[in-house]
């Protein structure tokens, strides 16, 4: 739960203070070692909350033009990004032994390195080109339960065994446009979310590339209901498109707003769409 | 040059004002050395707050400033308190030559090779993280590490397992976080030359 303290601070960060409240907040930590402390700490989670997603609108935009502007700004931005990346093994000698594992199975199918390594990339490559073809013979067979009302929207079911499993998810995707593709008079894309769907796929179209991507979901009203990154993008029928799964929990029946944001390597990040749906009531 | 910013007299920092400046702060040498780069942290901050694009100067004009007067025989009882008001000053000096400047400057280029940097930057920490204490590395990186929105909760729960508020969880992490964050600069830096 924030204090009054650090709301001030966000504020005072987001360039949102009056004159005489900077100036109160500044005399505060230049005097006060624990409030600086306290103004740090509240910079470093501002800066983590960015990199996650969860800044939208307003926020997004006044961090990126106040807290992304200098280049010691930038390189604290990257840092916070680092420190959320996948971690390798921490010593070399965890390192080594890892390897040595992975050594110590192979020869037990006798195995050997020189060999297996050139074979096994042959037989991966093999069986890659295989799966492409598999999946774009699967694609473009029709869809047995599609009819023409449910423009942009398709269920999915995995293959189903002599009997059902309970644990497998439901998943319905919903065809996204971006709001500035759409015109005045096309209406939004909606969706009714069928009893014992678990998960709806949102897929985004996007223009531009990026090595990643981050999605916020907010209700019209600007309530956060949802967010994530480490997001990427795939081929689509028109082009590339990001997907995003939504637990189905979340999405009462309303309207939303999907923002979708390119981040680079160096942590700088772009807004690349905003898209706006619809879920109807049963 | 970088900025294009004109900083009054540009007065150097002499030894005599730095040797005022640190007694100003504290009577022991070390501790005054201590507060001194938190004075200067404190100026950058300010100065980055407020919209400065050369911070790291403005801050070490502030404090060219604030020894000067001292050599000049001034006396300053609240060192903090004087030092931001010198501060105010230097801003509105360095606001003004940055709005002479935007209109007339090139964009600085993009750093090459971004994802390079990226990836050394994270192989920098790799290396301070095993720096650190194993207990040390592993609060901070189970700090960041989870997911959004299970973040939150699974903060919660790691403050419950140390037996510590969360607020507290979050001033150690921090503390440690800072340290990391030096510790990159520095080999970032070194392995550059």
């Amino acid at each position: 739960m924030e204090s009054e303290r650090e709301k001030q601070i966000v504020r005072y960060l987001l360039g949102r203070l009056s004159q005489e409240q900077q100036a109160e907040l500044e005399s505060a930590f230049m005097s006060d070692d624990a409030v600086f402390e306290e103004l740090l700490v509240v910079e470093n989670e501002l800066r983590d909350a960015y990199d996650r997603g969860e800044l939208s609108g307003a926020d997004r935009r006044d961090f990126e033009q106040r807290l992304l502007r200098t280049p010691r700004q930038r390189k604290a931005q990257q840092f916070t990004q680092a420190l959320r990346q996948p971690r390798k093994p921490s010593t070399p000698a965890a390192r080594i032994a890892v390897e040595q594992r992975r050594w110590k199975l192979l020869s037990q199918f006798g195995l050997r390195p020189r060999i297996f390594v050139p074979a096994l990339s042959l037989a991966l490559l093999v069986l890659v080109v295989a799966g492409v073809w598999l999946v774009r013979w699967e694609s473009a067979r029709p869809v047995p339960n599609q009819t023409a009302s449910d423009q942009g929207v398709k269920t999915e079911t995995p293959p189903a065994p002599q009997e059902p499993s309970p644990t497998e998810e439901k998943t319905i995707a919903l065809v996204l446009t971006s709001d500035l593709v759409r015109g005045g008079g096309a209406g939004l894309p909606s969706l009714v979310i069928p009893a014992g769907v678990s998960v709806v796929r949102l897929e985004a179209p996007v223009k531009r590339d990026f090595p990643r991507y981050a999605a916020a979901l907010q209700t019209v009203e600007g309530r956060n209901v949802w967010s994530g990154d480490r997001l990427t993008s795939q081929p689509g029928s028109t082009g590339k498109i990001v997907m995003v799964l939504v637990p189905s929990a979340v999405l009462t029946p309303g309207d939303y707003i999907l923002s979708l944001r390119g981040v680079r390597a160096s942590a700088h990040a772009e807004t690349v769409g905003e898209y706006s749906f619809r879920i109807r009531k049963p | 040059m970088a900025g294009g910013i004109q900083l009054g007299t540009m007065d150097r920092l002499t030894q005599a004002g730095f040797d005022l400046l640190l007694a100003s702060l504290d009577s022991d040498r070390q501790e005054a050395g201590g507060k001194y780069e938190l004075l200067r942290r404190k100026l950058l901050k300010f100065f980055e707050c407020r919209g400065c694009l050369v911070p790291e100067g403005a801050a070490d004009e502030t404090i060219n400033r604030i020894a000067k007067n001292l050599e000049s025989g001034q006396e300053i009882r609240n060192v903090a308190a004087y030092a931001l008001g010198i501060a105010h000053n230097v801003l509105h000096e360095v606001l003004r030559s940055q709005r002479q400047d935007e209109l007339t400057e090139d964009l600085p280029a993009a750093s090459a090779a971004p994802d390079e940097e990226a990836e050394h930057r994270i192989e920098c920490l790799e290396s301070c993280l095993r720096e650190l204490a194993p207990g040390e590395a592993n609060l901070v990186l189970r700090y960041y590490a989870s997911d959004s929105p299970t973040h939150i909760a699974a903060r919660k729960k790691l403050a419950e397992e140390l037996g510590i508020p969360l607020n507290a969880l979050r001033i150690r992490t921090h503390r440690i976080r800072a340290r990391l964050e030096r510790c990159v600069e520095r080999r970032m830096n070194e392995t550059r030359r």
